[in-house]
């Protein structure tokens, strides 16, 4: 195979979509072979980076400037039907044949806008429904007597489309407090999501160090070391220096320090 | 007035009587609610059908002779009000269960039987203590340990364990929709094994361990071609339904099929 | 009700709708427009401006045409225009020192990690070309057969090109990691 062939195959091979028997051929020459085995992984870390890389997130101004612009062309809209209705109209048999005429628009325009009516319910239902939807996770996520249902409205958050601000918030406030581990360790699986967004990552700096829960504690520093960001570095050695610290968190931060080594 | 000093001395002596015939077990009534434990080393709760909270001790309890007339209590001011060296408070729907006596020392057990359907939490921030044992249960456990395994049997409840040094063991007798699992250990085994049918959306990580797996997983493949590469497995079993969440940071996760 | 049938409606003057599929996309196309011009203010312009176009020239969408096709294809066409117009300004290529000015600013809360940073200078000295379809294939995620539909191409074709991308990238990357 010639090199450049081998390395579209490399691709298809990360990508997982060769057939079996190319797959082995592909996976032997890893194996065999260093200079393929080097470039297999070189390949592996771009390709995954990008995958992982973490999606920016409007704030709330975009969606805000867009309802603005649409009952701008909403208003402008209807402002055009009502010149239409308005055109001056003077002899006679005009008059009649504008009546008979509006009269057939006024039904048609009564059926289409019957129609439109239908339509916008269920438009409406859709957007109630996905509204429903946003506030029972919030709802979950506030709920006290119960972990289990902290940890699905946690969980379901992040197939909804995506969480917004308020969800977030919410988020970051259980990392910090909440009762249960787990339900804790949720919030942070779901918040290294957002992490570019500058509320969370900040959040998720300052809990790395304020952070009270050991177990959550450990998972902070695993994921957090692996950003390779100088602050996060600083606030490794912070809990390496903090006497309160317990130290199977502090064994963790040094694996942690290693990393930046 | 005589009769009444007699009155009350037959009394006292049928509740010392009944107080010995009982030392080593206690009850309370209960059917539903949460039922807590505090720092409770040695624990097996099994869940079973009926109306009561039995708790038996079973194994040497050294009292020391001088002990004799008075009645442990703790630093936090809990006295021993079940006669098997714990603390019980009834707050309605929370009943909570504290240690009072060390046992660090000695190889006794609780063994607690409690009606199936009443939530379980479990908080042992110690370092004493054997594994924890639950069966049998339907509904919510909470459990968070830092040195004690946590082994989990016939149960189908929500689940939320963790543990910073012990492993977890889980076999579930079935999952149900909005019923998440999340079993997490920081330094040891998570293993869990689950009905074949079982419908779910799973995430399986594991930092600087191996996933192992005899179920068919369904990769998630959301809007691309490719496969996730890296520490963290998502993937559906049977179409997708309920979260479980299984995670070690340092050791192995091993999910099997029943 | 599918993204066809809201956008249909949407041409047939019930413009409110435009309002859902605005909340069914409007991240992606941030993500995209970031991603390409590394720039959160120019991508939210952008953004705004494909829902603009959307509710302008909603005459001209098809409804046998997947919905998603159609509104990438409105953002290349957004972004081309962009491109256009600030030829003068910026090359091909967006120069090292100019990323560096923006990304200090509003885009540094992004690339959090060594890698991510040199994974975002390395996309920045690719072709513009080949940084959208890297930025469709691998970071959105879409599938060879969506990508071909919205860039008018065929699959295969697609094909090659995210993998020359892709090789491209890899060697600028691991290049700048070795300095």
């Amino acid at each position: 195979m010639n090199p450049d062939k081998m390395k579209e195959k490399l691709i298809d091979y990360i990508d997982g979509l060769l057939p079996e028997a190319q797959r082995q051929e592909i996976a032997r020459k890893i194996e065999e072979e260093a200079a393929w085995r080097q470039e297999y992984e070189q390949l592996r870390e771009i390709m995954y980076l990008m995958q992982e890389s973490p999606r920016p997130i409007p704030d709330e101004q975009l969606k805000h400037d867009f309802e603005r612009l649409l009952q701008e062309e909403i208003r402008f809209q209807q402002e055009e039907r009502s010149v239409v209705k308005t055109l001056p109209v003077s002899p006679a048999y005009w008059r009649y044949a504008a009546a008979v005429a509006l009269l057939i628009v006024g039904v048609l325009a009564g059926l289409f806008v019957h129609k439109q009516a239908v339509e916008h319910e269920k438009a409406q239902a859709l957007l109630q429904e996905r509204e429903a939807t946003r506030q029972r996770i919030l709802t979950s996520l506030h709920e006290p007597s119960s972990a289990s249902r902290r940890l699905s409205g946690i969980l379901a958050s992040q197939t909804n489309n995506g969480p917004d601000q308020e969800i977030l918030t919410a988020l970051i406030r259980i990392l910090n407090h909440d009762d249960n581990t787990n339900v804790r360790l949720a919030a942070l699986q779901v918040l290294v999501q957002y992490r570019e967004e500058p509320l969370v990552y900040q959040a998720l700096l300052t809990s790395l160090v304020t952070q009270d829960d050991p177990v959550v504690q450990i998972s902070l520093i695993n994921t957090m070391a692996a950003f390779k960001d100088q602050k996060v570095k600083e606030n490794l050695q912070k809990i390496i220096n903090d006497e309160t610290v317990p130290d199977v968190v502090k064994d963790e931060a040094h694996v942690g320090l290693f990393q930046f080594s | 007035m005589k009769t009444v000093t007699a009155t009350l001395f037959t009394l006292l002596f049928f509740l010392h009587l009944s107080w010995q015939a009982t030392a080593q077990e206690y009850k309370l009534p209960l059917t539903s609610g949460t039922l807590k434990f505090n720092e409770v080393s040695n624990l097996s709760i099994e869940g079973y059908n009926g109306n009561e909270l039995v708790i038996t001790y079973t194994g040497q309890k050294d009292i020391p002779e001088r002990a004799k007339g008075l009645r442990p209590i703790n630093s936090i001011g809990l006295e021993d009000n079940t006669g098997v060296g714990l603390s019980v408070s009834d707050s309605g729907n929370v009943v909570e269960v504290q240690q009072v006596v060390n046992q660090h020392h000695n190889d006794g057990r609780y063994k607690v039987r409690v009606p199936a359907n009443v939530k379980i939490q479990i908080s042992n921030r110690g370092v004493h203590g054997n594994d924890i044992d639950i069966s049998n249960l339907q509904n919510e456990i909470e459990v968070s340990t830092l040195h004690n395994s946590i082994s989990l049997e016939n149960i189908s409840g929500p689940t939320l364990v963790n543990s910073v040094h012990g492993s977890i063991t889980a076999d579930f007798s079935a999952v149900r929709p909005d019923n998440p699992v999340s079993i997490i250990s920081v330094h040891n085994d998570v293993d869990v094994a689950l009905p074949a049918d079982t419908k779910a959306n799973l995430t399986l990580a594991s930092q600087y361990g191996t996933i192992y797996t005899d179920m068919d997983l369904e990769y998630q493949k959301a809007s691309g071609n490719m496969r996730k590469i890296s520490s963290t497995i998502e993937g559906t079993l049977n179409g997708g339904g309920t979260a479980i969440v299984l995670k070690s940071n340092h050791n192995n996760v091993y999910l099997r099929k029943k | 009700m599918t993204e066809e049938s809201l956008m249909a409606a949407v041409k047939q003057g019930d413009l409110q709708k435009a309002s859902l599929l605005f909340d069914l996309y409007h991240r992606r196309l941030y993500g995209f427009f970031t991603r390409v011009t590394f720039d959160r203010e120019l991508g939210r312009d952008l953004t705004q401006n494909v829902f603009y176009r959307l509710i302008r020239y909603r005459h001209t969408y098809k409804e046998d045409m997947p919905f998603q096709s159609w509104i990438f294809q409105m953002a290349r066409n957004v972004y081309a225009d962009h491109h256009r117009k600030n030829r003068m300004l910026f090359s091909d290529f967006t120069p090292a020192e100019t990323l560096e000015e923006k990304t200090n600013s509003p885009m540094e809360d992004i690339m959090q990690s060594e890698k991510e940073r040199l994974l975002h200078t390395a996309l920045s000295k690719l072709p513009a070309d080949q940084r959208e379809i890297l930025v469709l294939s691998r970071f959105e995620q879409m599938k060879y057969e969506e990508i071909a539909r919205i860039m008018n191409l065929t699959v295969a074709n697609v094909k090659i090109k995210v993998h020359r991308a892709i090789l491209k990238l890899k060697e600028i990357y691991f290049q700048l990691e070795k300095c």
